[in-house]
């Protein structure tokens, strides 16, 4: 159909595709890396007095200058600081002297957990809820849950927080109000991810205290990601259906839930898969304003700290997290899609 | 091949003769903007195992005709009229299918890009043995057979697209073909081995074929009758050596002047004159009345409706008629 097309998949094939993309992100992070230790040698601030305190004498700072190796030439300041990223060491914190790895160790699986399992509800319900409301068999029901996507894309975080802590929380008490577990309940945390540290644990009552701490967070967080993607992949379906191919399959007497489901939904799903990459994404930018309505324990509000103090460390860490995870992100909706789609292979 | 003409032509109802009889089909679309009559009242008839063409230029409601006798288009649209398969009425809902298959216009759409061609034979023809599957390929002569059922569109040139498209539709042992101008999307060479390919399953499966096109020369080529369609109306009808070679209608006529010919080349292509009437507003009279170089003074008022030329032609047109 595409006379290029076939060359290109000889020269490059599906394989040689993933690996660009894997080299493409890795250059990402490069870059990112490098802007943000730009940007913390930029500003007009001094990282020596900033870390000394805003009591410190002149040769304090002096020493911790050295200390610090802030004297270097900064080619070789960015070569060492590489070095150590590398190493997995993503220095000290100016404002608690700790070292940051070791609290991203702790913050990095709370947020995590909660922006996975949003992301998670928010597509294995709005993906077929997405085709349910492009089905003209079922008008009403299409209806209804075009009134569900427009309703939760439009509710404020703050408001449908508030909203179930006071209801489902306070009044009901069906659920705890906030945190991740109670005050009471311990178990061991290898992972940091408490749903499956809670399975380790072999109590099921650590599971469900977990899970019944998640729902209202989760529920919150994915509101808008749900919304987005029901209509994501109503507006694919409609167009894929609208197609040739659906009407083929549909002449020749193909039940209606296979065109549905499988035909018209592979081919629905590619377009939506790069926006639900920005969804994730968003569930990770947007977990402050959620980690701070359910006291959280999450990198949210350890970042906005960090920002608040010039924290310029813990600043740029954020910086390379929230970017290491994005990409990640992308990174496996593009491989995705290069199974999804036979045609995808760009260059 | 070529039926003997046994019946005074089209419209005439059903007989022995018929697989499919349509009577007096009419198709309205209604968008906001107001109704849109895309066929005016059609009667025609389908023999057993012929070849019938259905021509006319873009627009004049030849393609969604037989969409509409498949129960495809938008239940919007209002369509009303009669369908009969070997005699027995037949609702157009959708129940044609079961025994019609529909060849689309371009290849590259008719398939489905994100699935192999065995998964999409495998889904139509609801066997997934690939020695049937690929059987079928090779019934629309694909050599490579077993290889291309792995194959996605994507891979495939053309004319490989548009064999696989027909090895889909033979998947179910249709009675009937509906070939929507299955190779205007081809090169020239492609679109004589796709329209032998057509005639040989006629031959080989005793298919009746309904082949949809503007281009005249392909349906000579092929074709056992031929019905000419204009703004939603059957203008002629007949044997295709009848009317391609002896045409009664002034727009059969212009359409044959229009086919581009080596012999007169450097002259000048003939072409007609002004466009197709615009199906939102009412039309008087003849529909190619506007058009039409012998227009007569009788030509605005009343419809003409189809007049036998001899056995088995039919014209709609007020010259078959004495002048008043």
């Amino acid at each position: 159909m595409v006379p290029g097309a076939r060359t290109r998949i000889e020269r490059g094939g599906r394989g040689g595709a993933s690996l660009r993309r894997l080299a493409m992100s890795s250059l990402v992070i490069l870059g990112v890396v490098t802007i943000t230790f730009a940007v913390s040698r930029l500003v007009p601030s001094d990282p020596a007095s900033l870390y000394a305190g805003a009591r410190a004498r002149p040769e304090q700072v002096e020493r911790v200058r050295e200390d610090l190796n802030l004297g270097a030439p900064v080619m070789s300041q960015y070569v060492s600081y590489l070095g150590e990223l590398a190493r997995g060491d993503l220095g000290v914190s100016f404002a608690t002297k700790r070292p940051i790895a070791e609290d991203l160790r702790r913050f990095l699986p709370a947020t995590l957990e909660l922006a996975l399992s949003a992301t998670a509800l928010a597509v294995l319900i709005g993906i077929p809820a997405g085709v349910m409301a492009a089905d003209r068999a079922h008008r009403l029901r299409a209806v209804g849950i075009r009134l569900l996507a427009v309703t939760s894309v439009s509710m404020p975080v703050f408001w449908s927080a508030l909203f179930l802590q006071l209801f489902v929380a306070s009044k009901l008490e069906w659920l705890p109000l906030a945190g991740r577990i109670d005050p009471g309940t311990h178990f061991a945390t290898p992972t940091g991810f408490f749903l499956i540290d809670s399975v380790l644990s072999g109590s099921p009552s650590n599971f469900l205290d977990v899970v019944s701490h998640l729902i209202l967070p989760v529920l919150v967080m994915a509101a808008y990601p749900l919304g987005l993607t029901i209509r994501l992949v109503r507006s694919a379906m409609l167009e894929v259906l609208a197609s040739d191919h659906i009407e083929a399959a549909r002449v020749a007497q193909v039940p209606w839930r296979t065109v549905l489901w499988r035909l018209a939904l592979k081919n629905a799903l590619l377009p939506a898969l790069t926006v639900l990459g920005l969804t994730f994404a968003y569930s990770v930018s947007s977990a402050f304003l959620v980690e701070a309505l359910f006291a959280w324990p999450g990198l949210g509000k350890y970042f906005a700290d960090a920002i608040l103090r010039v924290d310029l460390p813990v600043i740029s860490a954020a910086v390379l997290t929230v970017t290491v995870v994005y990409v990640s992100v992308n990174l496996v909706l593009d491989l995705l899609q290069i199974r999804l789609d036979p045609r995808v292979v760009l260059s | 091949m070529t039926p003997e003409p046994a019946t005074p032509g089209p419209s005439s109802g059903w007989t022995m003769t018929d697989l499919l009889s349509v009577d007096d089909l009419r198709i309205t679309f209604n968008p906001p903007a107001g109704p849109v009559r895309a066929v005016r009242g059609v009667s025609l008839d389908v023999r057993h195992g012929e070849i019938l063409g259905v021509a006319g230029e873009s627009g004049c409601g030849k393609s969604v005709l037989f969409r509409a006798l498949l129960g495809m288009v938008p239940p919007s649209a209002t369509v009303t009229g009669s369908l009969r398969l070997d005699g027995a009425s037949l609702g157009m809902d959708g129940s044609l299918q079961a025994v019609a298959a529909l060849i689309q216009q371009n290849p590259g759409a008719a398939l489905n890009p994100v699935f192999t061609i065995g998964r999409q034979l495998h889904l139509v023809a609801r066997t997934d043995d690939p020695a049937v599957l690929a059987d079928l390929l090779a019934q629309a002569g694909l050599a490579d057979a077993p290889r291309l059922l792995d194959a996605y569109p994507h891979e495939l040139s053309g004319g490989m697209l548009q064999r696989s498209v027909i090895a889909l539709a033979l998947a179910r042992r249709p009675r009937l073909l509906i070939a929507d101008e299955p190779t205007t999307a081809l090169d020239a060479t492609t679109q004589a081995q796709v329209l032998d390919l057509l005639g040989e399953l006629r031959a080989r499966h005793g298919l009746t074929v309904i082949l949809i096109s503007h281009d005249l020369a392909v349906i000579r080529r092929l074709c056992d009758r031929v019905v000419v369609l204009y703004a939603g109306r059957v203008a002629e009808a007949g044997a295709t050596a009848d009317v391609l070679d002896a045409p009664g209608h002034p727009y059969t006529q212009a359409l044959l002047e229009s086919i581009p010919r080596p012999a007169v080349a450097g002259r000048e292509l003939a072409s007609i004159p002004g466009l197709i009437p615009d199906g939102r507003r009412p039309i008087a009279g003849c529909a190619f009345a506007p058009r039409c170089p012998h227009v007569r003074e009788d030509c605005r008022s009343g419809q003409p409706e189809p007049r036998p030329l001899h056995p088995g032609h039919t014209v709609a047109c007020v010259l078959m008629e004495p002048p008043p």
